[in-house]
C-alpha cells in the first residue's frame, strides 16, 4: 500500500497546502491538456519530486504495480474501445471488438495523463503525515466536525486491520476455511458481525471520552501550519506554471474529446 | 452537447439536487446536527470502507468488468449497514464522501475533480432516504438504495467521469456490462447488509460502552 513514508526530504518540510496546491494544479493540467508531448513533459516534472525524495525499492512494490496495471490496462482497453478514424486493425475478436495500432497509441497518451496524476498524487500521500493533510484541509475551508471524523478514521484504521486479522484467525482456527469466491464471501460475513460490533462500542468510548472531556467542533488545534518563504517560491511557481500551461494548450482550441490521439 | 458540457451540467444538477434535498429536509423539519458518538460511528463506518475493499484488490477483481461486481459487494453492504446504524439526513453524504476522500488521503493524492462525483452518489442517496422516511428497515428499501447507489455510481463514473476527465473511449457494450454488474454486486451487498444489521443493531443496543 502507499503510505507515509517519513523522511528529511525538502518536500517533507513543505506545507501541506503547498503539496494540495501542487497536486490540484497537476490535475488542472492533466485534464486540459491534450498533446501527448506536453503530457509527457507534465509526468517529467511531476517524477522530479521523487528525484528529491528516493523512496526504498520496496516501498515503490505497490506503486510499480499500480503503474503497470493503468499503462497496460489503459492500452489495452483504448486499443480495442479506440473508435476515431483512421484506424488501422491489428487484432479481430468478434465483429466490432478489434485491436486497432491507434488505440494503443491513444491509450499510451492517456496513460501519461493518469500516471502524472498518479506521481502528483502520491508524492504528497508519501511525504505527508494523514493528520497533517487534514489539518491543511481545515485550515482551507473542511468543516471541523467533518475533520474531526476522518482523523478518528485514521486512527481507527490500523485497529480495525488488527481486529479484522484476530477474527479471522479465530475463525480460522474454529474451522471457517476455504478457497474461491464463495468462500471469501462466507468468511467476510462471518467477520462484520463481530468485527463491527466490538469497533462500534470503541467508537462508543472515544466518543463518551471526548464528551466529557467537553469536546467541541470549534476546538482550537494542537499545531499551526505556517507557510515559509520555499511554501511561498513553490506557490509562485506552480502558478506560473499553470498559468504558462493554460495559455500553452489555449491554442488547440475546444476541440472534441479524442480528436487528437 | 458535448462531454465537457455534459460534465458542466452535471455539476449544474448537483448544486439543484442538493439544493432541492437540502429544502426537503426544512420541510421534514430533520435537519439536525450529528452528535459526536454518531461522528464517531460514522468515522468508524468511513474507515470500514476502505478496509472492505483491500481484500478484494487481487483475483477476481483483476478482471476488466468483474471489478464492478467485486467491489461494489462490500462496499455496497457497509454503506448500508452504515445507514442503518446512523439514521440521519446527511449521514449517506458524509459516509460517501467521507470514504471518497479518505481513499485520496490515503492513497491516490488529493483530486478535487472526483468530488462531484461522490457528491452525486452521496446527495442522491440522502434524497432517496428522506422520500423513503429515513428508514431502511424493509429489504424493498434497502435494495432500491443498493440499486440506486450502482446504477449512478457506475454511469456516472463510464459515461462522463473517464471520458471527460481521462478522455478514455469506452464501447456502450462495455459500460451496459460494467453498470449491470455493478447493480448486480450493490443488490448482494443490499442483500447481506439485511442479513447482517439485526444482528448488530441488537449487539450494539444493549451492549455497554
Amino acid at each position: 500500500m502507499i503510505a507515509y513514508l517519513e523522511g528529511p526530504s525538502p518536500i517533507h518540510r513543505l506545507d501541506p497546502r503547498t503539496k494540495i496546491a501542487w497536486s490540484v494544479a497537476v490535475s488542472l493540467l492533466a485534464v486540459i491538456f491534450r498533446q501527448p508531448w506536453y503530457l509527457a513533459c507534465l509526468l517529467a516534472v511531476t517524477l522530479c519530486p521523487w528525484c528529491l525524495i528516493r523512496p526504498p525499492l520496496t516501498r515503490l512494490r505497490f506503486l510499480l504495480a499500480a503503474v503497470g496495471a493503468t499503462v497496460f490496462g489503459t492500452a489495452l482497453s483504448q486499443g480495442f474501445f479506440y473508435t476515431l478514424e483512421p484506424r488501422t486493425e491489428l487484432l479481430r475478436l468478434l465483429p466490432g471488438l478489434s485491436l486497432s495500432v491507434e488505440g494503443l497509441w491513444y491509450g499510451g497518451v492517456v496513460s501519461l495523463r493518469l500516471l502524472a496524476v498518479l506521481a502528483a498524487g502520491t508524492v504528497v500521500v508519501f511525504t505527508t503525515h494523514p493528520a497533517d493533510l487534514i489539518l491543511a484541509l481545515t485550515k482551507l475551508g473542511l468543516p471541523q466536525w467533518f475533520s474531526f471524523m476522518l482523523t478518528l478514521a485514521l486512527r481507527f484504521l490500523p485497529e480495525t486491520i488488527e481486529q479484522a486479522k484476530r477474527i479471522l484467525v479465530a475463525q480460522q482456527l474454529r474451522g471457517a476455511g476455504g478457497r474461491g469466491p464463495l468462500a471469501a464471501a462466507r468468511r467476510f460475513r462471518l467477520l462484520v458481525v463481530p468485527l463491527v460490533t466490538s469497533l462500534l462500542r470503541s467508537a462508543r468510548q472515544i466518543a463518551m471520552a471526548a464528551e466529557v472531556r467537553a469536546y467541541s467542533v470549534r476546538h482550537v488545534p494542537a499545531r499551526e501550519l505556517r507557510l515559509s518563504k520555499w511554501d511561498w517560491g513553490v506557490l509562485l511557481g506552480l502558478t506560473l506554471l499553470t498559468v504558462a500551461g493554460c495559455a500553452a494548450a489555449w491554442p488547440s482550441g475546444p476541440r472534441e474529446i479524442g480528436a487528437t490521439p | 452537447m458535448t462531454l465537457r458540457d455534459a460534465y458542466v451540467a452535471s455539476v449544474v444538477g448537483l448544486l439543484a439536487l442538493v439544493a432541492v434535498t437540502v429544502l426537503l429536509a426544512f420541510r421534514q423539519r430533520s435537519i439536525r446536527r450529528f452528535k459526536v458518538a454518531e461522528l464517531a460511528t460514522l468515522a468508524l463506518l468511513i474507515c470500514l470502507l476502505y478496509v472492505a475493499a483491500i481484500p478484494w484488490q487481487v483475483g477476481l477483481a483483476k478482471v476488466p468488468g468483474i471489478d464492478a461486481l467485486v467491489f461494489s459487494i462490500p462496499y455496497t453492504a457497509v454503506l448500508l449497514l452504515g445507514l442503518r446504524l446512523v439514521p440521519k439526513p446527511g449521514a449517506a453524504t458524509v459516509l460517501v464522501c467521507g470514504a471518497g476522500l479518505f481513499g485520496q488521503l490515503l492513497g491516490r493524492g488529493l483530486n478535487p475533480a472526483w468530488w462531484p462525483y461522490y457528491l452525486w452518489c452521496g446527495v442522491s442517496l440522502d434524497l432517496y432516504l428522506m422520500l423513503v422516511g429515513h428508514a431502511l428497515h424493509s429489504f424493498r428499501a434497502m435494495l432500491g438504495a443498493a440499486v440506486l447507489r450502482g446504477l449512478l455510481a457506475y454511469s456516472y463514473m463510464y459515461l462522463l467521469l473517464a471520458p471527460v476527465l481521462w478522455k478514455q473511449f469506452y464501447a456502450w457494450w462495455y459500460v451496459g456490462l460494467k453498470v449491470s454488474l455493478g447493480v448486480v454486486g450493490c443488490a448482494i451487498g443490499a442483500w447481506l447488509a439485511w442479513r447482517l444489521a439485526p444482528p448488530i443493531e441488537r449487539a450494539t443496543r444493549y451492549a455497554a460502552p
